[in-house]
């Protein structure tokens, strides 16, 4: 028998004992406000962008923090906790826009309805800029989550050592993870649109 | 001369390569037509995907106004009140409506509309400092008691724009220290007034 167990991942629902739910709760919920005061704003923000709707944006965000609040084991580990809030704030943006795709088509076809009637040029310029920002979400929509992650970062001015930590990988692997999403991007961009931007 | 990697290049096109790495870099894409390529294929991507990404950019909500413009940020802001207070003059904290307060304006026309707006809560009175009220707000004033006029003490407002809140500070006035009653508004400006012994003719 030469199999060694080194160690042992307890489940997270048995791993808070009633004995350090006290000091532990209140460790946990320090941490928790710390983590929710450093990243609240960032995540709104990138799920503003994502999802074009601020208010959605900050309702998903609330839901995530407070998913974080059930998860005592994942707060212990800072380094672990922000990756964490990031992907699953990213992955339930995405899952808002895949939702709201379906329903923004509908819009699209009453303002172009609209526009049929009044074709004035700021009513215009309105649409072509709402239509071009549908296409973008659409393209996220249908990228990996972390690659789109990853270009909703680098949008909003993170340097390659801030997108490393909040991702969890490697700073010297941000230059090549963001080509291959550019990348892919495009490829799913012009898949669907051709080259008409 | 090595070659660079696609994720080298990316990072130098970020500048986010340490300095001696990006002077490299630099050099060698003046020599390798290969690299040269790559670097001008990854450049052309990540300007068109940028592009691509501020069109959500720009669905940051605008700030959706409501307050006046001069309300905003004022730097005297409570400056007037505070100067005053340090003056040792009596304050009371409006209740306008509660009081039952009298407003009277000055120029009528303009004016009216604001004063009641303030008064409108608890409904008390619009009276006019000179004259005619009827013809100005007679919609307003048929629906309300008004108060007669002997009893009125009306303020005067100083300017036309509608006062929301304010305090009264008891102020005295010239040489001769007549007191009287000065609304200043959250922006520390004074917005009307009122003698305190003030005596209507009727």
């Amino acid at each position: 028998m030469g199999v060694v167990i080194r160690g042992v991942q307890p489940a997270e629902e048995f791993a808070l004992t009633p004995a350090d739910a006290g000091s532990g709760g209140r460790v946990a919920g320090a941490r928790l406000e710390g983590i929710f005061r450093e990243h609240y704003p960032r995540v709104v923000g990138l799920l503003t962008r994502l999802t074009g709707d601020r208010g959605q944006a900050e309702e998903i965000a609330a839901d995530v923090f407070s998913k974080l609040a059930g998860r005592p084991l994942l707060l212990q580990d800072r380094d672990d906790c922000t990756p964490w809030v990031y992907r699953v704030a990213t992955n339930a943006g995405l899952d808002a826009i895949r939702s709201n795709s379906r329903r923004r088509r509908r819009e699209e076809e009453a303002r172009a309805a609209i526009l049929h009637t009044s074709a004035q040029s700021d009513a215009l310029d309105g649409v072509l800029r709402e239509e071009r920002r549908a296409r973008v979400q659409e393209v996220l929509g249908a990228l990996k989550p972390r690659d789109a992650q990853l270009l909703l970062l680098r949008a909003d001015g993170l340097a390659y050592r801030e997108i490393a930590e909040t991702l969890g990988i490697q700073a010297s692997s941000v230059g090549t993870l963001l080509a291959r999403a550019e990348a892919e991007f495009e490829r799913k961009f012009r898949a669907r649109y051709g080259d008409d931007v | 001369m090595k070659c660079w990697s696609e994720g080298e290049l990316r990072a130098f096109i970020d500048r986010e390569l340490p300095p001696e790495e990006m002077d490299r870099v630099s050099a060698h894409l003046e020599e390798c037509s290969e690299c040269g390529d790559l670097w001008a294929e990854l450049a052309g991507r990540a300007s068109h995907v940028s592009a691509l990404m501020n069109e959500l950019a720009e669905m940051e909500p605008v700030v959706r106004g409501g307050r006046l413009p001069r309300r905003a940020n004022s730097p005297w802001r409570w400056g007037g009140v505070a100067a005053a207070l340090a003056a040792g003059l009596a304050i009371g904290i409006v209740a306008m409506p509660k009081r039952g307060a009298q407003v009277a304006v000055a120029p009528p026309a303009p004016v009216v509309q604001s004063a009641a707006s303030m008064t409108e809560p608890a409904g008390p009175v619009v009276s006019l400092a000179a004259g005619t009220p009827a013809k100005v707000a007679p919609a307003r004033r048929s629906r309300r008691p008004s108060i007669p006029a002997a009893q009125s003490n009306p303020f005067l407002a100083l300017d036309n724009d509608p006062i929301e809140a304010g305090v009264v500070l008891r102020v005295a006035l010239g040489p001769r220290e007549v007191p009287a009653d000065v609304i200043i508004d959250s922006d520390g400006r004074p917005r009307a007034i009122r003698l305190v012994n003030f005596k209507s003719n009727h």
